[in-house]
């Protein structure tokens, strides 16, 4: 027995311990790489009503394309601020 | 998590508390009792009935012990100074039961000092907490809050169906019994404070 051992519970501590060792090291091995939107400062969610049907479609047409419906809706929204931003310059 | 139950008087419901912490533990993941305990309660307990959890004396522990979540240690009434020392240091959390008389509340004291060396996160137990109109067991908590020492929110009742249960060999959640709700309700929300 090692010397410094000197009461009967101490290999158990040392072996809880070193199970308690294994558990610390997981968790840095798998953060995310990439933040989601939820947790990006940088993104707001909002609530918007779409008829029904337009977004089963909407839902449906992201996952054929394998994009997030956020992405699409602020694509759409982008491209029709410009287009109101041309239309008014014509005015002009 | 490691806890570890300790006091240095005995008959202040330690094991009873090792016992109702680990049952608590293993509703969250799988728990280890080690009844470090020469008098073999809690193994006697789980001989008598059944246990929810996992109880072994501190050899088989060694090689169980990486296989559980939660290990509850129940040691000695008076561990010698070289047990408190690997237990205190070793251990997440532990809890010191303590009734609310006077003889108890000195040996908890005297523990207290002793842990003060160690750098330990420990907590106070009431235990055996006489019912209304008694008032020694707020009284006691007072005491030990003006004293500055961490105690437990949750304090364990005197209630006869704690004797029932280890009579039966079950834990006092599984007892049928009017009060084993409340009896039991003690014990959780210790356990609740522990994982906060």
């Amino acid at each position: 027995m090692n010397k410094k051992k000197t009461s009967r519970f101490d290999d158990l501590i040392d072996a809880a311990r070193s199970r308690q060792q294994r558990d610390k090291l997981q968790p840095t091995e798998d953060q995310p790489i990439s933040q989601s939107k939820s947790t990006d400062p940088a993104y707001i969610r909002t609530t918007i009503y779409l008829p029904k049907q337009l977004h089963r479609q909407l839902k449906a047409a992201a996952i054929s394309q394998e994009r997030q419906m956020s992405d699409i809706v602020a694509e759409l929204i982008e491209q029709w601020l410009v287009a109101g931003q041309q239309s008014k310059e014509k005015i002009d | 998590m490691i806890i570890t139950v300790a006091a240095f008087k005995g008959g202040v419901g330690k094991s009873t508390t090792a016992l109702h912490l680990a049952t608590y533990l293993q509703n969250k993941a799988d728990t280890l009792l080690i009844d470090g305990d020469l008098n073999r309660s809690a193994l006697d307990w789980s001989n008598r009935g059944c246990l929810p959890f996992k109880v072994a004396d501190e050899k088989d522990g060694v090689s169980l012990a990486t296989l559980y979540e939660h290990i509850v240690i129940d040691t000695p009434a008076r561990p010698d100074t070289n047990e408190l020392k690997t237990i205190a240091k070793g251990c997440d959390l532990l809890v010191i039961p303590t009734t609310p008389d006077a003889i108890a509340l000195a040996a908890t004291l005297q523990m207290v000092n002793l842990l003060k060396q160690f750098k330990t996160n420990y907590r106070i137990l009431l235990t055996l907490i006489p019912p209304n109109p008694n008032k020694a067991g707020e009284e006691a908590r007072t005491s030990l809050e003006q004293a500055g020492i961490p105690i437990f929110k949750s304090g364990i009742r005197r209630l006869a169906v704690f004797q029932r249960a280890a009579l039966e060999g079950v834990p006092v959640n599984v007892v049928k019994d009017s009060y084993a709700k409340i009896a039991w309700r003690c014990y959780a929300e210790a356990g609740k404070e522990i994982l906060r």
